[in-house]
Protein backbone atom coordinates (compact mmCIF):
# COMPACT_ATOMS: atom_id res chain seq x y z
CA UNK A 1 0.00 0.00 0.00
CA UNK A 2 2.79 2.21 0.78
CA UNK A 3 4.43 1.86 -2.16
CA UNK A 4 0.97 2.19 -4.48
CA UNK A 5 0.59 5.72 -2.17
CA UNK A 6 4.77 6.33 -2.88
CA UNK A 7 4.46 6.18 -6.70
CA UNK A 8 1.25 7.87 -7.00
CA UNK A 9 2.59 10.86 -5.26
CA UNK A 10 5.76 10.94 -7.78
CA UNK A 11 3.82 10.88 -10.17
CA UNK A 12 1.49 13.33 -9.49
CA UNK A 13 4.52 15.78 -9.08
CA UNK A 14 5.99 15.21 -12.30
CA UNK A 15 2.66 15.46 -14.04
CA UNK A 16 2.07 18.65 -11.80
CA UNK A 17 5.17 20.05 -13.27
CA UNK A 18 4.88 18.95 -16.51
CA UNK A 19 1.06 20.89 -16.43
CA UNK A 20 2.90 24.47 -15.89
CA UNK A 21 3.97 25.09 -18.85
CA UNK A 22 1.08 23.99 -21.64
CA UNK A 23 3.18 23.50 -24.49
CA UNK A 24 6.29 21.97 -23.15
CA UNK A 25 5.02 18.48 -23.01
CA UNK A 26 3.15 17.10 -26.38
CA UNK A 27 0.84 20.51 -26.42
CA UNK A 28 -2.13 21.38 -25.01
CA UNK A 29 -4.21 17.93 -25.84
CA UNK A 30 -2.08 16.57 -22.93
CA UNK A 31 -2.06 19.42 -21.20
CA UNK A 32 -6.15 19.42 -20.93
CA UNK A 33 -6.10 15.44 -20.03
CA UNK A 34 -3.54 14.88 -17.81
CA UNK A 35 -5.23 18.12 -15.62
CA UNK A 36 -8.16 15.61 -15.49
CA UNK A 37 -6.72 12.78 -14.98
CA UNK A 38 -4.17 14.56 -12.37
CA UNK A 39 -7.29 15.02 -10.55
CA UNK A 40 -8.87 11.68 -10.45
CA UNK A 41 -4.72 10.58 -8.95
CA UNK A 42 -5.46 13.73 -6.62
CA UNK A 43 -8.48 11.92 -5.14
CA UNK A 44 -7.16 8.77 -5.36
CA UNK A 45 -4.13 10.00 -2.83
CA UNK A 46 -7.16 11.31 -0.37
CA UNK A 47 -8.64 8.20 -0.46
CA UNK A 48 -5.69 6.31 0.05
CA UNK A 49 -4.92 8.49 3.44
CA UNK A 50 -8.74 8.45 4.41
CA UNK A 51 -7.79 7.39 7.32
CA UNK A 52 -5.48 9.68 8.79
CA UNK A 53 -8.13 12.29 7.51
CA UNK A 54 -10.55 11.18 9.28
CA UNK A 55 -8.17 10.55 12.37
CA UNK A 56 -7.38 14.55 12.50
CA UNK A 57 -10.91 15.83 11.54
CA UNK A 58 -12.65 13.83 14.51
CA UNK A 59 -9.79 15.43 16.93
CA UNK A 60 -8.86 18.57 15.15
CA UNK A 61 -9.88 20.62 18.30
CA UNK A 62 -8.96 18.53 20.71
CA UNK A 63 -5.64 15.77 20.77
CA UNK A 64 -3.98 16.50 17.23
CA UNK A 65 -0.53 17.60 17.21
CA UNK A 66 0.30 20.80 15.82
CA UNK A 67 2.02 19.17 12.49
CA UNK A 68 -0.51 17.15 11.80
CA UNK A 69 -3.02 20.71 12.03
CA UNK A 70 -0.70 22.22 9.73
CA UNK A 71 -0.72 19.36 7.16
CA UNK A 72 -4.66 19.33 7.44
CA UNK A 73 -4.88 22.81 6.99
CA UNK A 74 -2.35 22.53 3.79
CA UNK A 75 -4.53 20.08 2.83
CA UNK A 76 -7.66 21.44 2.28
CA UNK A 77 -5.75 24.54 0.70
CA UNK A 78 -4.66 22.32 -1.79
CA UNK A 79 -7.68 20.38 -2.34
CA UNK A 80 -8.91 24.51 -3.05
CA UNK A 81 -6.34 25.02 -5.23
CA UNK A 82 -6.87 21.96 -7.03
CA UNK A 83 -10.59 21.85 -7.48
CA UNK A 84 -10.09 25.44 -8.80
CA UNK A 85 -7.53 24.82 -11.09
CA UNK A 86 -9.66 22.12 -12.46
CA UNK A 87 -13.02 23.87 -12.83
CA UNK A 88 -11.04 26.86 -14.67
CA UNK A 89 -9.16 24.58 -16.92
CA UNK A 90 -12.77 23.08 -18.24
CA UNK A 91 -13.86 26.90 -18.56
CA UNK A 92 -11.09 28.03 -20.62
CA UNK A 93 -10.49 24.05 -22.85
CA UNK A 94 -9.99 23.97 -26.21
CA UNK A 95 -9.63 20.49 -26.99
CA UNK A 96 -11.97 19.00 -25.04
CA UNK A 97 -15.69 20.10 -25.67
CA UNK A 98 -17.30 21.13 -21.97
CA UNK A 99 -19.13 23.61 -23.36
CA UNK A 100 -22.57 21.76 -22.32
CA UNK A 101 -21.31 22.85 -18.72
CA UNK A 102 -22.30 26.29 -19.03
CA UNK A 103 -19.64 27.65 -16.33
CA UNK A 104 -20.12 31.52 -17.47
CA UNK A 105 -17.39 33.91 -17.10
CA UNK A 106 -14.98 35.75 -19.46
CA UNK A 107 -11.91 33.78 -20.68
CA UNK A 108 -9.60 36.24 -19.69
CA UNK A 109 -11.38 35.83 -15.86
CA UNK A 110 -10.49 32.19 -15.57
CA UNK A 111 -6.95 32.46 -17.69
CA UNK A 112 -6.18 34.56 -14.57
CA UNK A 113 -7.92 31.97 -11.77
CA UNK A 114 -6.20 29.18 -13.72
CA UNK A 115 -2.53 30.46 -13.84
CA UNK A 116 -3.25 32.03 -10.59
CA UNK A 117 -4.12 28.94 -9.14
CA UNK A 118 -1.93 26.28 -10.60
CA UNK A 119 1.38 28.89 -9.49
CA UNK A 120 -0.15 28.42 -5.76
CA UNK A 121 -1.04 25.08 -6.16
CA UNK A 122 2.12 24.10 -6.85
CA UNK A 123 4.11 26.20 -3.90
CA UNK A 124 1.77 24.64 -1.71
CA UNK A 125 3.32 21.42 -3.40
CA UNK A 126 6.57 22.05 -2.52
CA UNK A 127 5.51 22.72 0.99
CA UNK A 128 3.22 19.28 1.66
CA UNK A 129 6.24 17.30 -0.20
CA UNK A 130 9.01 19.15 2.92
CA UNK A 131 6.67 18.54 5.54
CA UNK A 132 6.56 15.10 4.50
CA UNK A 133 9.90 14.75 3.17
CA UNK A 134 11.09 12.05 6.03
CA UNK A 135 8.19 10.08 4.89
CA UNK A 136 9.97 10.32 1.35
CA UNK A 137 13.47 9.14 2.88
CA UNK A 138 12.28 6.05 4.56
CA UNK A 139 10.33 5.24 1.26
CA UNK A 140 13.38 5.40 -0.96
CA UNK A 141 15.36 3.62 2.17
CA UNK A 142 17.59 6.65 2.82
CA UNK A 143 16.15 6.36 6.74
CA UNK A 144 15.47 4.12 9.15
CA UNK A 145 12.19 3.81 10.83
CA UNK A 146 12.39 4.25 14.49
CA UNK A 147 9.75 1.97 15.71
CA UNK A 148 10.69 -0.72 13.48
CA UNK B 1 30.12 15.89 8.75
CA UNK B 2 31.26 15.46 4.98
CA UNK B 3 27.65 14.54 4.07
CA UNK B 4 26.05 17.67 5.75
CA UNK B 5 28.12 20.12 4.51
CA UNK B 6 27.75 18.84 0.90
CA UNK B 7 23.79 18.86 1.39
CA UNK B 8 23.82 22.04 2.99
CA UNK B 9 25.80 23.74 -0.32
CA UNK B 10 22.99 22.06 -2.58
CA UNK B 11 20.56 23.52 -0.10
CA UNK B 12 21.99 26.84 -0.71
CA UNK B 13 22.55 25.90 -4.45
CA UNK B 14 18.70 24.64 -4.89
CA UNK B 15 17.10 27.85 -2.55
CA UNK B 16 19.26 30.42 -5.11
CA UNK B 17 18.37 29.00 -8.92
CA UNK B 18 14.78 28.83 -7.04
CA UNK B 19 14.92 32.57 -6.20
CA UNK B 20 16.08 33.39 -10.04
CA UNK B 21 13.48 31.26 -11.35
CA UNK B 22 11.16 32.43 -8.93
CA UNK B 23 11.73 36.10 -10.22
CA UNK B 24 12.55 34.98 -13.61
CA UNK B 25 8.86 33.43 -14.00
CA UNK B 26 7.29 36.50 -12.58
CA UNK B 27 6.08 33.71 -9.84
CA UNK B 28 4.47 36.56 -7.59
CA UNK B 29 3.10 38.60 -9.82
CA UNK B 30 1.19 35.88 -11.13
CA UNK B 31 0.18 34.22 -7.81
CA UNK B 32 -1.40 37.41 -6.63
CA UNK B 33 -3.53 38.69 -9.39
CA UNK B 34 -6.18 36.03 -8.61
CA UNK B 35 -6.51 38.03 -5.37
CA UNK B 36 -6.46 41.65 -7.60
CA UNK B 37 -8.51 40.63 -10.86
CA UNK B 38 -11.39 43.22 -11.55
CA UNK B 39 -14.93 42.00 -10.61
CA UNK B 40 -16.46 44.22 -12.74
CA UNK B 41 -15.45 42.66 -16.12
CA UNK B 42 -14.68 39.48 -15.04
CA UNK B 43 -17.83 37.49 -15.64
CA UNK B 44 -19.88 39.47 -18.23
CA UNK B 45 -17.91 38.41 -21.03
CA UNK B 46 -19.11 34.82 -22.40
CA UNK B 47 -22.89 36.20 -21.09
CA UNK B 48 -22.38 39.22 -22.59
CA UNK B 49 -24.36 41.13 -19.48
CA UNK B 50 -23.03 44.87 -18.95
CA UNK B 51 -21.38 47.31 -20.44
CA UNK B 52 -17.93 45.86 -19.45
CA UNK B 53 -18.62 42.63 -20.51
CA UNK B 54 -19.85 43.80 -24.07
CA UNK B 55 -16.51 45.50 -24.33
CA UNK B 56 -14.68 42.48 -22.91
CA UNK B 57 -16.11 39.87 -24.95
CA UNK B 58 -15.85 42.09 -28.36
CA UNK B 59 -12.46 42.37 -27.69
CA UNK B 60 -12.42 38.21 -27.71
CA UNK B 61 -14.24 38.02 -30.53
CA UNK B 62 -12.18 40.79 -32.21
CA UNK B 63 -9.06 38.62 -31.36
CA UNK B 64 -10.58 35.05 -32.17
CA UNK B 65 -12.20 36.57 -35.58
CA UNK B 66 -8.26 37.71 -36.58
CA UNK B 67 -7.12 34.28 -36.02
CA UNK B 68 -5.00 35.30 -32.79
CA UNK B 69 -4.83 32.60 -29.93
CA UNK B 70 -3.17 35.46 -27.32
CA UNK B 71 -4.43 38.91 -26.13
CA UNK B 72 -2.39 41.48 -24.25
CA UNK B 73 -4.78 40.25 -21.20
CA UNK B 74 -3.60 36.31 -22.13
CA UNK B 75 -0.05 36.96 -22.75
CA UNK B 76 0.44 38.24 -19.29
CA UNK B 77 -0.67 35.66 -17.54
CA UNK B 78 2.19 33.09 -19.43
CA UNK B 79 5.41 32.95 -18.29
CA UNK B 80 8.10 35.55 -19.50
CA UNK B 81 9.62 33.01 -21.68
CA UNK B 82 6.99 31.40 -23.57
CA UNK B 83 5.87 35.32 -24.38
CA UNK B 84 9.14 35.83 -25.69
CA UNK B 85 8.59 32.82 -27.48
CA UNK B 86 5.47 33.95 -28.61
CA UNK B 87 6.31 37.38 -29.61
CA UNK B 88 9.51 36.15 -31.71
CA UNK B 89 7.65 32.97 -33.48
CA UNK B 90 4.69 34.72 -34.13
CA UNK B 91 2.06 33.52 -36.22
CA UNK B 92 4.19 31.42 -38.17
CA UNK B 93 4.75 29.33 -35.49
CA UNK B 94 0.82 29.34 -34.59
CA UNK B 95 0.37 28.32 -38.74
CA UNK B 96 2.62 25.70 -38.85
CA UNK B 97 1.13 22.26 -37.97
CA UNK B 98 -2.94 21.84 -36.50
CA UNK B 99 -2.99 19.08 -33.84
CA UNK B 100 -5.43 16.08 -34.75
CA UNK B 101 -7.78 16.44 -31.71
CA UNK B 102 -9.45 19.83 -33.19
CA UNK B 103 -10.58 22.74 -31.28
CA UNK B 104 -13.98 23.19 -30.08
CA UNK B 105 -16.17 25.86 -31.96
CA UNK B 106 -13.76 26.96 -34.27
CA UNK B 107 -15.21 26.38 -37.41
CA UNK B 108 -15.43 29.61 -40.11
CA UNK B 109 -13.95 31.65 -37.22
CA UNK B 110 -10.20 31.64 -38.14
CA UNK B 111 -8.37 30.13 -35.25
CA UNK B 112 -8.06 26.95 -35.92
CA UNK B 113 -4.58 26.84 -36.33
CA UNK B 114 -2.71 26.03 -33.08
CA UNK B 115 0.74 24.69 -32.65
CA UNK B 116 0.49 21.34 -31.03
CA UNK B 117 3.76 21.25 -29.93
CA UNK B 118 4.53 17.47 -31.00
CA UNK B 119 7.89 18.36 -29.71
CA UNK B 120 9.10 18.29 -25.96
CA UNK B 121 11.13 21.33 -24.76
CA UNK B 122 11.34 20.94 -21.46
CA UNK B 123 13.17 24.40 -20.35
CA UNK B 124 10.23 26.10 -18.67
CA UNK B 125 9.61 22.92 -16.61
CA UNK B 126 12.83 23.04 -15.48
CA UNK B 127 12.28 26.74 -13.87
CA UNK B 128 9.57 25.00 -12.39
CA UNK B 129 10.88 22.48 -11.11
CA UNK B 130 13.74 24.38 -9.26
CA UNK B 131 10.81 27.11 -7.80
CA UNK B 132 9.02 23.58 -6.62
CA UNK B 133 12.39 22.11 -5.08
CA UNK B 134 13.21 25.81 -3.18
CA UNK B 135 9.68 25.48 -1.75
CA UNK B 136 10.29 22.24 -0.23
CA UNK B 137 13.82 23.18 0.86
CA UNK B 138 12.82 25.86 2.47
CA UNK B 139 9.87 23.86 4.41
CA UNK B 140 12.46 21.35 5.34
CA UNK B 141 14.56 23.51 6.97
CA UNK B 142 12.24 25.94 9.07
CA UNK B 143 10.55 22.21 10.02
CA UNK B 144 14.10 21.20 11.35
CA UNK B 145 14.64 24.66 12.84
CA UNK B 146 11.19 24.84 14.58
CA UNK B 147 11.16 20.85 15.90
CA UNK B 148 15.14 21.79 17.49
CA UNK B 149 13.75 24.90 18.84
CA UNK B 150 10.87 22.79 20.63
CA UNK B 151 13.97 20.39 21.58
CA UNK B 152 15.66 23.12 22.58
CA UNK B 153 12.99 24.26 24.72
CA UNK B 154 11.97 21.42 26.04
CA UNK B 155 15.47 20.47 27.34
CA UNK B 156 15.78 24.01 28.74
CA UNK B 157 12.37 23.17 30.96
CA UNK B 158 13.54 19.70 31.92
CA UNK B 159 17.12 21.26 33.00
CA UNK B 160 15.31 23.91 35.19
CA UNK B 161 12.66 21.20 35.94
CA UNK B 162 15.46 19.28 37.78
CA UNK B 163 17.09 22.35 38.96
CA UNK B 164 14.15 23.14 40.88
CA UNK B 165 13.75 19.33 42.54
CA UNK B 166 17.21 19.68 43.50
CA UNK B 167 16.65 23.18 45.07
CA UNK B 168 13.36 21.99 46.99
CA UNK B 169 15.46 18.60 47.73
CA UNK B 170 18.25 20.16 49.10
CA UNK B 171 16.19 22.93 51.07
CA UNK B 172 14.25 20.01 52.89
CA UNK B 173 17.49 18.25 53.41
CA UNK B 174 19.27 20.87 55.13
CA UNK B 175 16.14 22.20 57.60
CA UNK B 176 16.21 18.10 58.27
CA UNK B 177 19.97 18.21 59.00
CA UNK B 178 19.52 21.47 60.74
CA UNK B 179 16.86 20.18 63.34
CA UNK B 180 18.78 17.26 63.67
CA UNK B 181 21.90 19.23 64.93
CA UNK B 182 19.85 21.03 67.13
CA UNK B 183 18.09 18.20 69.33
Amino acid sequence: MNSIKFFLSLSITIVMLLLMDPRSFFGLPFHEWAGLIIGIFFILHKLLNWGWIKKVTVSFFTKSPGKARINYVLDILLMAGITLMILSGIAIAHTINFSWLKLGGSPGFWRVMHTSSSFITLALFGIHLGLHWNWVLQKLNFKKIKNA
Amino acid sequence: MLRKISFSLLSVAILIIGISAFNKLGYWDKSVRIFSFRSDSSFAGRNGGGQGGRSERGRFIGQEGRGERFGRSEMRNIPDSLRQRFQQGGRERMNQGNFSGGIRNVEGRGRSDFNGGKKVSLRNVLWFLAVFASFTVATLYIDRWISLLRKRKAVLLLFQNALQIYQSFFEVFSQHSFKNRRE
